[in-house]
Order: structure tokens, then C-alpha cells, then sequence
């Protein structure tokens, strides 16, 4: 069976969701503020990584990646409610491009599995 | 085997191999994440060689048009000859042949550019001085207009500023790097609202866009908003004012921070009158200039709005020591 970043439509639905995801989580009190002064063109390349990662693309992004990139959050009290925030925000994402529940829940898995890494655990 | 140039280096590449991992073997210090074409970290520019499709995928009309490409999705080939993606090649020399001051602070310079230089209105050049010293300004002029328009705002102790604005003489050469940049109109786009918007001599590029879109019979809306601090930075460029008198529907805005503002100048926060000039023109193409920090708010603003960062460009004043 097809991956879901395939049945999405591959790059372009990728394009389209990760900002819709973006645009969630800048305007999301609860994580908004760990995105001052950040570069919104690399947030948003590195984003595009992580969607086509969680979705089931052609991407490497390892655990080790996302250790290194959150260390610095870690220390100014990224947890767990973050990586919650996260979540929901992919499976609105994902409900508005029409994905299956099915699908959503699988996202949401393969989100969590790298949990431990985002946080530094 | 196949052989790689990296800028004056030869490579030797395993075939099949990617050229980010011929790179890397080599010892050559490229950026990398995801190997798979999405984050761009392993941006480098090609000087030669086949660039397949999937290599340029993601990247925007202007880079694939400089010839930039991922190396981690480009498959080593004969050929093929990269360097890192910021290099410039020198396209000659600018004349200066005319300098206006519409204020105090604020020159118009008017230049004659080399055979070939064509910028496109919205693009970005580097200025070289004599003696090595370079800084980019963005174009106000239309490549049929045979000279190139630039607006330099006078900082005070600025070298390069102090040298454009007033201590070089009119037929001073300058070196010339460029055009860069995509704040270029999209022509085939008539019917898309355009909304431009400059802050200080950030208005330069939203001059040239303007005079762009007239030129192109624009159908849709167009708005230019012209900010500033104070009523001081404001100023109004003779091709502005000509593309204003014969051209009614042209909405062009004026608004400063802090007052007193004089007749047609409103006093605000740029990035709110920017929004509600989104609003009135949802989906509207947008081009912001000037000074970095307003420039990344009203970015962050006007995505927040719902407008696309495809459809959404920035050109940032940085600043230098």
C-alpha cells in the first residue's frame, strides 16, 4: 500500500501542510514563543523534514537530529505538553487535508516515538 | 570513475554516488540534514553539469535559474562542476550619471549599467567600491529604461552610504555584482492584487514593481505602502510621482510611527495598515523592503493572515558594521 505522503500527494500536500502547521503553532500561545526570532524560512525547511518524515516520505531525519535541534528548547523547559501541542496540531492538519483517522493515529505514533529525543530523555 | 570540480578542486566520485557524499568524503565542509531534498541545508550552485529534476525540487524559480541545486539529490555525472551557493560572478562596471536628492537624507542615484546587465525591477545589486567595499541595493528601475535606479538612504558615518549620497562625482565607476532576488512581478499575473509595501529607502523596489505592473496593464488592485519611523524618512521619487499622475487607481499610502505627520500621511503601525490592506485584498501578492526587524514582523504578520510564504517576499535591510 501506498505511504500516506504518497496517497497526501507527495511534495506539493507536504508544501501546503507544513504551513498550515506552521501558522498553527506561531499562533499557539502554548509553543508560539519558541519561535522568536527564529528564521522562518529554515523553520520551515526543517518542518518540511519532520512532515515528510512522520508521514512516510523519502526523508532520513534520525532521532539524533531531533536531539540536537531541541537541546536548546530542553533547556528553556520544552516537555511534554509541547510535544502534546505538536501532535495535535499535525492531526488538524492532517483532518483538513482529508486524511483517514486511521492515518492520523498513525502519524500521531510515529510523532511520539521520537518524543523521548525532542525532550532529551 | 567520475570526476567532480568543486570549485578549483577535482574530485574523485564513486559512480552513483551523490555529490553531497563525494563532497563530504572529500573533506569538504557541506551543511546537511535530511538527505532527501526537503530541508535544503546542502544548498550548493552548479557551474556545469546535468541537473536532473529532482535535484532542483522545492527550490524557487530564481535558484533553479542561478543554476543552485541539493547536492544530496544530485547524482554525481561528468561534468559536473559545483561551488558554494552564495558565490557571485562580477557582471562589470555601473557609471554614475545622475543623483537626485527628493531629501536631506535620501539620494536617488541613476546609473548606466554595462552591456547585458539587465535588472528587473525588485532585483538586488552589489555596489563595489574602489576599494573592495560592497553592499547591495535593490533596483527601482525597469530593464527597458537603459539605466539603473537605486535609492541610498545617508547613515550617518556610513562609508559606502557617504560615498554614494555625496562624495562621488557623476561619471564615478562602480563594480557591479548581480541581479539577485525573486521580488520580481509575476507578469502572467494580472489578475492577483499586488500589495507593496516599503519602509524608508525600502520603497525603492515597490517604485520599479509598481511601474512593472503599470506597464503590464495590471488589472487587479495595487497597493503601495510607504513607512516610516518619522515623517523625516519618507520621501517622494519623481517615478513615483509621474506613475501616480497618470496612473489614479494606484493606491499609494503613507504612514508614519510617530508624528506629526503632514497632509496624506497617516500615523500607525505599519503592520497593521499592512493587514488591513490584506484583508481588502486577500490572496494579494506581497512584497516587503527595508529595515530587517519591521520587514520580519510584517512577514510573521501577514502569514499569520493567511498569505502563503510562496506568495509572500522579503528583502531585509541587514545591517552592517
Amino acid at each position: 500500500m501506498a505511504s500516506l505522503y504518497e496517497r497526501l500527494g507527495g511534495e506539493p500536500a507536504v508544501n501546503v501542510a507544513v504551513e498550515r502547521f506552521y501558522r498553527r503553532m506561531l499562533s499557539d500561545e502554548r509553543v508560539a514563543d519558541y519561535f522568536d526570532g527564529v528564521d522562518m524560512d529554515r523553520q520551515m525547511a526543517k518542518q518540511k523534514a519532520f512532515l515528510t518524515m512522520v508521514f512516510g516520505g523519502p526523508a532520513n531525519y534520525s532521532g539524533k537530529d531531533m536531539r540536537a535541534a531541541h537541546a536548546n528548547l530542553v533547556t528553556r523547559g520544552l516537555n511534554d505538553g509541547h510535544v502534546d501541542a505538536v501532535i495535535e496540531h499535525l492531526g488538524g492538519v492532517l483532518k483538513e487535508l482529508g486524511a483517514a483517522d486511521a492515518d492520523i493515529a498513525e502519524v500521531a505514533a510515529i510523532a511520539n516515538s521520537v518524543r523521548d529525543h525532542v525532550l532529551n530523555r | 570513475m567520475p570526476i567532480l570540480h568543486w570549485q578549483d578542486q577535482a574530485i574523485e566520485a564513486q559512480p552513483g554516488q551523490s555529490a553531497l557524499d563525494a563532497l563530504l568524503n572529500a573533506g569538504v565542509v557541506i551543511p546537511n540534514a535530511c538527505r532527501a531534498g526537503a530541508c535544503q541545508s546542502c544548498l550548493v550552485r552548479a557551474r556545469a553539469g546535468e541537473l536532473p529534476q529532482q535535484a532542483q525540487a522545492g527550490l524557487r524559480d530564481d535558484q533553479r535559474a542561478r543554476g543552485e541545486v541539493l547536492a544530496c539529490r544530485l547524482p554525481v555525472s561528468e561534468g559536473l562542476q559545483l561551488e558554494p551557493a552564495g558565490a557571485l560572478s562580477l557582471a562589470g562596471e555601473l557609471v554614475l550619471t545622475r543623483r537626485a536628492h527628493p531629501t536631506e537624507s535620501v539620494a536617488v542615484l541613476h546609473l548606466l549599467p554595462p552591456p547585458g546587465l539587465r535588472p528587473l525591477a525588485g532585483q538586488l545589486l552589489h555596489l563595489i567600491r574602489e576599494d573592495g567595499l560592497s553592499r547591495p541595493y535593490s533596483v527601482a528601475s525597469l530593464p527597458d529604461d537603459n539605466l539603473v535606479e537605486l535609492h541610498v538612504r545617508q547613515v550617518p558615518g556610513g562609508q559606502m552610504s557617504t560615498t554614494l549620497c555625496d562624495a562621488a562625482p557623476i561619471g564615478a565607476r562602480f563594480g557591479v555584482r548581480g541581479p539577485f532576488g525573486d521580488c520580481t512581478l509575476r507578469a502572467e499575473e494580472q489578475d492577483r492584487p499586488l500589495l507593496l509595501v516599503g519602509v524608508g529607502t525600502g520603497l525603492a523596489p515597490m517604485v520599479g514593481l509598481a511601474r512593472d505592473a503599470d506597464a503590464h496593464a495590471w488589472r487587479a488592485p495595487v497597493t503601495l505602502i510607504h513607512a516610516g519611523l518619522t515623517a523625516a524618512a519618507l520621501y517622494e521619487p519623481e517615478a513615483l510621482l509621474t506613475l501616480a499622475a497618470s496612473w489614479p487607481g494606484l493606491d499609494w499610502r503613507r504612514v508614519v510611527l510617530q508624528g506629526p505627520a503632514p497632509e496624506g500621511v497617516e500615523i500607525g503601525d505599519v503592520v497593521e495598515v499592512t493587514k488591513r490592506g490584506y484583508a481588502a485584498a486577500p490572496g494579494a501578492r506581497v512584497y516587503l523592503c527595508g529595515d530587517a526587524a519591521v520587514v520580519n514582523r510584517l512577514r510573521r504578520a501577514l502569514f499569520l493572515a493567511g498569505a502563503s510564504l510562496s506568495a509572500l517576499h522579503a528583502d531585509p535591510f541587514t545591517p552592517t558594521a
